[in-house]
């Protein structure tokens, strides 16, 4: 008996120290600090003869992209080492990158040919001292924004997983001379403004197909408020619906099979849907009040909308199977605009707060509400960028209105347009394929 | 058969008996006359002596006293060879150990407490530089809120060298998100110099990244 007991120990030691020998301590490291990136970005610099007008344009539209990204904290150029080259991999100091306190590093270059541009980058992990990745663009001179903003794209999906929106557009209402109302189109650092709709008219409330190739918008040229889409690869404009009263605050359904919308119900608005391709619309809302303002959850399977049933406006959200509404706003006397994530995890509004439009955030279910703009002026018209993490929004903190950019901390926020004129309820585009 | 014969038979057994009854009563009074006798500082220094662990002993001749209270001939049978065995030897063991012996032991015996405890000393070490290393790494840890999610969790084994330098850094367990297991990698090699391991010797550590 002893024996095999002895016996036993032996093995359950020889196992113990096998065991030992192979396996080795495991600890725990949590809590890492919630900060930016810090990024070593030295001045874009030329690769063949110089052109200082191109490279202060590409190195200014970088800096402040980069900054919008709100990913990273840029180094001071200053005590950058390397300077005036365009890093190669096998050029790159890593040490001395690294004792800048550089996380990564980011070289850009350019070159002139005639109107042909060539710019290019390398990204490098100066922690580790290795490449990431690079590109080379190349197109006409003329369209260097844009190919800044592919970099970027590129770039940020580089280092997050998930594309950059710097290719996307925003479109927004540009308030004319006489009260006329147009539409135009801009990018999210504010560059390339374009004119979309001018037609001597008010035009109102813009809305982009989840492909990104049409927009809706509300027109009063035949003197009543109907509904339009517009192509933008041609610039066709079609009227969609046109019931007496208004057709306005359409919201393409995530499918893009369905279009919702605010009409004139028995007494107020109520919401409709109407199909997309032309059809007979179907009555969402049949109450004595006003709904309005519809926005899609990107399943497509509940939307969110205002409406003012208990006496002051108020966002709900409701089931589209069951056609079942439960309010998610209890707090301020009037809550609107509401727009749900890409990513569904938040519906971002305008809420009155102290005599001031502020923009917040509240869960679909109603919970977790949060308010991420502050200071003076309205903040209003909320749109989501295509990555659930920057939101547009309009805000007359300067007088009159122009655009801002924010993020879903509050971050920014980033004044995109500066005119005199009003610039209100931006839409921020969907991912546009390249 | 013939009675003288059996006489003769009878009185050599007579004979046996009394003297294996003396025998008997010899070796246990030699057992637990000795038990009886001997002052509890000697008790301990036998017990130190020989290898089973005090407390094991105490709660043997507790049971041994409470056996006997209870003693029934069977079990008294079992135990008595066995027992006569062991004085025997213990017997045997203090004739033959003279005091030089004996000191030799107990020099052995403290030399293998000084041991063991060296040893719990060097696990603390172990744990405080655990802790140590630890920190270092959270301190350079950093990730922009992007790539924060729900549940992700990176495992990779480091080796480091007698200095605290960083020998090689592995990914046992991806989060699955290159960036994030950058980020703790990045944390790794922002962090070195760690501090040297216990003993100035390379040592190998399993990392498990959870924010």
């Amino acid at each position: 008996m002893s024996f095999v007991r002895k016996a036993l120990l032996m093995v359950a030691l020889l196992l113990m120290e096998v065991g030992t020998a192979r396996g080795i301590v495991y600890i725990e490291v949590d809590s890492p600090q919630l900060r930016l990136y810090k990024l070593a970005f030295p001045r874009v610099v030329a690769t063949g003869p110089p052109e200082r007008e191109t490279a202060e344009g590409i190195d200014g539209l970088l800096s402040r992209d980069l900054e919008i990204a709100h990913l990273f904290e840029l180094l001071p150029r200053e005590e950058l080492p390397q300077r005036g080259f365009f890093l190669t991999p096998q050029q790159v100091d890593y040490g001395a990158w690294r004792d800048t306190g550089a996380e990564f590093l980011l070289s850009v270059g350019y070159e002139l040919r005639g109107s042909t541009l060539v710019l290019a980058f390398h990204l490098y992990d100066c922690a580790q001292g290795r490449p990431i990745g690079g590109r080379r663009y190349r197109s006409l001179r003329t369209a260097w924004q844009e190919m800044v903003h592919r970099l970027m794209d590129d770039l940020l999906e580089m280092l997050t997983g998930r594309q950059g929106f710097f290719t996307s557009r925003i479109a927004f209402v540009k308030t004319a001379s006489r009260g006329l109302k147009e539409i135009h189109l801009i990018d999210p650092d504010g560059g390339r403004r374009t004119p979309l709709i001018r037609n001597g008219s008010i035009n109102i409330s813009p809305a982009w197909s989840p492909d990104g190739r049409k927009l809706l918008f509300t027109c009063f040229r035949r003197r009543n408020p109907d509904l339009y889409a517009v192509d933008l690869s041609n610039g066709r404009v079609k009227i969609l619906s046109s019931r007496p009263g208004p057709n306005a605050a359409g919201a393409w359904s995530p499918d893009g099979r369905w279009i919702a919308l605010m009409m004139r119900g028995r007494s107020g608005t109520d919401l409709f849907l109407l199909p997309a391709r032309g059809g007979k619309p179907q009555r969402l809302t049949d109450t004595p009040e006003s709904e309005t303002s519809p926005t899609w959850s990107p399943d497509g399977r509940r939307i969110a909308y205002v409406s003012d049933r208990t006496g002051s406006p108020q966002i709900y959200v409701m089931d589209l199977r069951t056609r079942r509404s439960k309010r998610i706003t209890f707090i301020g006397g009037y809550n609107c605009s509401p727009a749900w994530s890409p990513r569904g995890e938040w519906i971002a509004f305008s809420g009155r707060w102290e005599g001031r439009f502020r923009i917040f955030l509240v869960r679909p279910d109603g919970s977790d509400l949060r308010v991420i703009t502050s200071g003076i002026g309205n903040h209003e018209s909320p749109s989501w960028a295509p990555d659930g993490r920057h939101i547009v929004f309009s805000s007359d903190a300067r007088g009159n209105y122009d655009l801002y950019i924010t993020t879903v901390e509050g971050a920014g926020p980033w004044r995109i347009t500066s005119t005199k004129q009003d610039e209100t309820e931006p839409a921020w585009s969907p991912l546009l394929s390249r | 058969m013939d009675p003288g014969l059996k006489e003769f038979m009878r009185k050599p057994l007579v004979k046996a008996m009394a003297l294996s009854a003396a025998f008997h009563l010899a070796i246990l009074l030699a057992v637990e006359g000795q038990q009886l006798l001997k002052p509890p500082k000697e008790v301990i220094l036998q017990v130190s002596l020989v290898p089973t662990p005090p407390p094991k002993l105490k709660k043997r001749t507790v049971k041994r006293k409470a056996k006997k209270r209870t003693s029934k001939k069977a079990t008294a049978k079992k135990s008595r060879p066995r027992r006569k065995r062991v004085a025997v030897a213990k017997l045997r063991k203090k004739i033959r150990e003279d005091p030089e012996q004996r000191r030799l032991r107990a020099i052995k015996e403290i030399e293998k407490r000084v041991k063991e405890r060296e040893e719990r000393v060097q696990k603390g070490v172990l744990d405080i530089y655990l802790a140590q290393l630890r920190e270092r790494i959270r301190a350079f840890w950093a990730i922009p809120d992007v790539l924060l999610k729900e549940g992700v969790k990176a495992v990779i084994r480091v080796k480091i060298d007698g200095q605290g330098r960083l020998l090689l850094a592995k990914v046992e367990e991806s989060s699955g998100d290159p960036n994030f297991d950058r980020s703790v990698l990045q944390a790794l090699y922002k962090a070195e110099p760690f501090p040297p391991p216990p003993g100035g010797k390379p040592m190998e550590v399993g990392l498990v990244f959870r924010p």
